[in-house]
Order: C-alpha cells, then structure tokens, then sequence
C-alpha cells in the first residue's frame, strides 16, 4: 500500500480542476497544518455525504427533509425560479435579488446524453404548480441548446396552466465593454434589445 | 498580404527547407513526385489546420519523425505575423504571434486554393459546396460558424430522438418540439445569410466567367434552399409547413428531412446545369472563376487579397484560359501567388517581373532564375 501522502495526492487529482502539482500543495499545506484542520476537512467531506440529500420540496441541496430556503418563511412561496443544478441556484442566491423558491431540474434536455423530461424533475415540477399557490415561473436554464429545449419543453407544459412564465434575459454581460463581447452574445443583445 | 519566408521541417518529403518569397509569382518547378504541391500544402495548413490532400495527420510527418512544423512570416497592412503549426504525432497546434488561433476565426490566414481536385466541387454531393459556402461566409460574418455548429447540435439531438426506434411516436413528437423550435430559429438565420451573400459572390463570379467564356450564360452558383427555390411566403413560415408536411417521412427514415442542411448551391450557366450539361471545360471554368469571384469578394470586405494557391492549373486549362488568367493575375495588383508546374513554358506569365522561382528536387528546393 502507497503511504499516506502519495495515497491523498492519488485522491486530490480525481477533482475537477486539480492537477498533480495542486494536489501536491494541498497535500503538504494539510500536513504542515495542525491535526485539527486535517480532522475538519476529513469531517465535511463525511457529512457531505452522509447528510446531504435532496430537498423534498425543491430538489435542491438539503440537510434535512426540506432546505432552508423552502423553510424561509420570509420567502415569496408564490414565485419559483427553475434551474438546471443546484450551483446554478447558488449563483442566483448569492444575487440576493430573488426572494421566491426555487425548483432544481437536475440537468437538461439531451437525447445525445440519453437524457429525457423523465431523467429530471418535471413531474415533480408541476406537482408543486398544482398544489400550490404558484403565480410566476422563472426559466433560468443555461442559454444553450439543451437549455434552451428545456426551457421551451417548460414552457408548453406551463402556459395553459394561466401562471405567469417568465425567461432570464441574455445579452450584454454588466460591466461590459461591448467591444469585448463575444459576437454570437453581442447580436442576441441585438434582437432582444427593448424600447426605452 | 505577403508571406515573404516559410521554413518547413519534417514537413512530408521536405526534413529541413528555407523559402524566401517575393510578393508576386513564386513558381515551384520540378517533375512529378518531387514535393512540389507539399509546398503549397504547407501553406494551407497555416490557413485551415489541414491538409487538402490527406485526413490523416500523420500523413504531413516526414518518416524519419517530427515534430513537424511550418513557420511563416506573413505581413499585411498592419504589420507582420508569425504564423507557426506544429504536428507531433496526434498532436497539432496553429498558433499566430505565439498564440494559439482557431483556422475557422475571422483572423485566420486566408487563402484560396485550386487544384485538380477542387474540380469536383461541381460533381460532388451538396455537402461539400454546402462545407464551400459556409467557410467562405465564416470570413465574412462574424458568429457564423458558431451559429453553423449550434445547428448542427439540433440536428443531431433530433436525430438521436428519431433514431430511437422504441420511443412512442406520441412522446417523440413531444420530445422534439423544443428543438424544432430551435431548428427553425438558428435555420432561419442561416438560409437568410445564405441568401444575402450567395447574392453577392454571383454578382463578382457572373463577371470573372464572363472574361473567360464571352460567349456563354452568367455563370452562378444557384442557392437552392431546402423549402425550394419557387416557395413563396417568408421563411420561417415554408420551414414549419415542411417540417409538418414530412413529419411521417421523418420517423420513416430515422433523420431530419428538414432544414437548411439539405440546403444546395447548383453551379449554373444561364439556367442550365453545368453538373449535367457543362463540358470539362466548363467544369474547369466555372471553378476557376468561382475561385476569382472568391477572391475579388474577400478583398472588397476585407480588404485585402488572400493568398492565392494553384497546384499544377496549368496543365487543367487550354492555351486560351491558361493566358487570360494569368493577365488577371498580373492586372490584379497585391495578389500573392503560389503556382506549381512541371513545365515553365505552360505558364502564360506574360511580363516576366515579379516572379521568383524555385526547383523542386526530392524534397529539396533552390533558387533558380526564371
């Protein structure tokens, strides 16, 4: 058997991201560090594991049977924003500028992927639109071709139920010097452009 | 634009070459089988990342072993470019001023080659004239080979979802209703830019045809989208009518039917075909003067004339269109051009200036007088 080092080196490289040069670092930053820091890392990564799951209600990241956002009584239970993966809702979390729920879909659209409506969380989507007082659906899937067919899927299932649905607008990125922007962003920005 | 130097190492038969160029004429003489279109080859590696000869990689690595490279100072209006592609076994890399470039961007070195073998363009299957077409307007319009790809994505999720012949045809057609959507927005896009610029490039080709061949129709090359040519109405509306008209063909035959890659581009003379009725000549001809209207088109949106590469056109034309080419070429001012022959005396360079020459000798070349 490998010793201790070589054997968590091994492991580092298996994450998106790290090569052997970074797992090296990490590797001899944690044995310099006292045993508590080792100890704790060892422990989130159990509990992350062994604790999280899935959030009954919106299907996203969850330490118990629902997460804290659904639990949030300040929220607005009646706006649900639809994401593709739980790190897209964090995104739109850390925003702070949506104050309703969310409903994780799991993925997208991709028959090349073998990835049908049935592989993500549709049904269960539109379970949650019939029990609940629901009045506005926000799609935020990515703005590809799979995100895109997912979106339009959504949206058939979704407007003869009289909620009102609403799409994240795409185009020019805040902050952007439109002379770096990417042509393909740059001409959507174009058609999408709004009456002032 | 001037490449002035090209070095080649383990380049095909070429383990160590130095060329300098001049900005007109350089001709690279020899007899067959010597290395004389592995030159020009290397240049247009430089612009595409390929061979035009070859799928095979490793086909452009001398025997002996690589790397493989090519290297070349091009400069233009703007200054002067590095240009360098590498090739070491499966791996290769393009690089422009030290900087990895993609040969489908808008700053690629640009580059218009005819051959024997581009003849074909007239007789082969509409992919490759559709392949033709899109690699010329990926020079113009900025996005459009992305715009290409993301298409190609649709059709082939549509395909899989066609393909899948254990799916109801109920929930199939459910399934593909968000990517027809797709299909006939980025579609739409495509046959109108299509429409636009096949416009515009028959305008210059109907010209180069006529100086050749006074007597014959205007030469052009037909866009024939695939909701055909005499449909009426606009085009988003012809492209859901087909997509519902061939629904049941679809699911038959396991593809998409529908779209702007079924689209055509028919060389013509006047109204008749040059594929069915074109003599070899013809042939010759209208590719030869697609190849000018090609050029004149570049160099008026971007201008500036790409390097232009003839592997052994002599020998392809008679007497007559042989010297009203090279006349072009020599009243064409700014165009750098790359020839091959086996036999000097074939080449109609009327005023002998500006032309550098080369021997080609088993994977050697040297400087020799014209």
């Amino acid at each position: 058997m490998a010793n201790a080092i070589d054997r968590l080196i091994h492991e580092f490289t298996k994450l998106p991201g790290v090569g052997e040069k970074t797992a090296l670092r990490f590797a001899f930053h944690l044995l310099k560090e006292e045993p508590k820091r080792a100890h704790d890392l060892a422990q989130a990564v159990i509990d992350l594991k062994e604790r999280m799951r899935l959030c009954s209600e919106c299907f996203g990241l969850a330490e118990h049977e629902t997460c804290a956002i659904c639990k949030d009584a300040r929220r607005d239970p009646t706006t649900i924003c639809v994401v593709e993966d739980p790190s897209d809702l964090m995104a739109v979390e850390k925003t702070h500028v949506f104050r309703g729920l969310y409903h994780v879909l799991h993925g997208a659209i991709s028959p090349l992927d073998g990835i049908g409506p049935d592989e993500l969380r549709i049904k269960e989507l539109l379970q949650r639109l019939s029990l609940r007082q629901v009045s506005e659906v926000v799609l935020a899937t990515n703005v590809n071709i799979e995100g895109e067919a997912t979106s339009l899927y959504l949206t058939r299932l979704i407007k003869p139920l009289d909620i009102k649905l609403t799409r994240l607008a795409s185009g020019l990125p805040v902050g952007g010097d439109l002379e770096y922007i990417d042509a393909t962003t740059l001409t959507r920005a174009f058609e999408d452009r709004h009456i002032l | 634009m001037h490449l002035h130097s090209l070095f080649l190492r383990d380049f095909r038969n070429f383990l160590e070459q130095r060329f300098e160029f001049g900005p007109g004429f350089n001709i690279l003489t020899g007899r067959n089988a010597q290395g004389k279109t592995n030159v020009l080859e290397s240049i247009a590696v430089l612009s595409t990342g390929k061979s035009f000869r070859t799928s095979e990689n490793t086909d452009l690595i001398a025997w002996q072993g690589g790397p493989t490279t090519v290297f070349a100072h091009v400069s233009h209006e703007h200054g002067e470019d590095e240009w360098k592609f590498t090739l070491f076994s499966k791996e290769k890399s393009l690089e422009r001023n030290g900087k990895p470039i993609s040969p489908r961007s808008r700053h690629a070195l640009a580059t218009v080659l005819f051959s024997p073998e581009e003849i074909l363009l007239i007789r082969e299957s509409p992919s490759h004239r559709r392949n033709y077409v899109d690699h010329l307007l990926s020079r113009f319009i900025i996005g459009y080979s992305a715009m290409v790809r993301s298409y190609e994505k649709v059709v082939a999720q549509r395909n899989r979802l066609l393909g899948d012949e254990f799916m109801p045809a109920a929930r199939r057609q459910d399934l593909l209703s968000p990517f027809n959507q797709q299909l006939v927005d980025i579609g739409t896009k495509i046959v109108g830019y299509r429409q636009v610029w096949t416009v515009r490039l028959n305008e210059e080709l109907a010209l180069q045809y006529a100086a050749f061949a006074e007597n014959d129709d205007a030469a052009s090359l037909h866009y024939m989208p695939f909701f055909g040519e005499t449909a009426v109405g606009c085009v988003p509306d012809l492209f859901w009518q087909r997509l519902a008209e061939r629904r049941e063909d679809e699911c038959l035959r396991r593809v998409s039917l529908v779209g702007p890659h079924r689209d055509d581009f028919v060389p013509k003379l006047g109204s008749l075909s040059v594929r069915h009725f074109g003599s070899q000549g013809q042939h010759r001809s209208f590719v030869l003067a697609l190849k000018m209207a090609e050029m004149e088109l570049t160099r008026k949106i971007l201008g500036y004339a790409p390097i232009l590469l003839l592997d052994d056109v002599a020998s392809e034309l008679d007497e007559a269109r042989n010297r009203h080419f090279f006349d072009y070429l020599q009243h064409a001012s700014g165009i750098q051009v790359f020839v091959t022959t086996t036999d000097l005396k074939l080449l109609k360079v009327s005023t002998w200036n500006r032309v550098r020459c080369y021997d080609v000798i088993a994977g050697k070349a040297s400087p020799r007088p014209v």
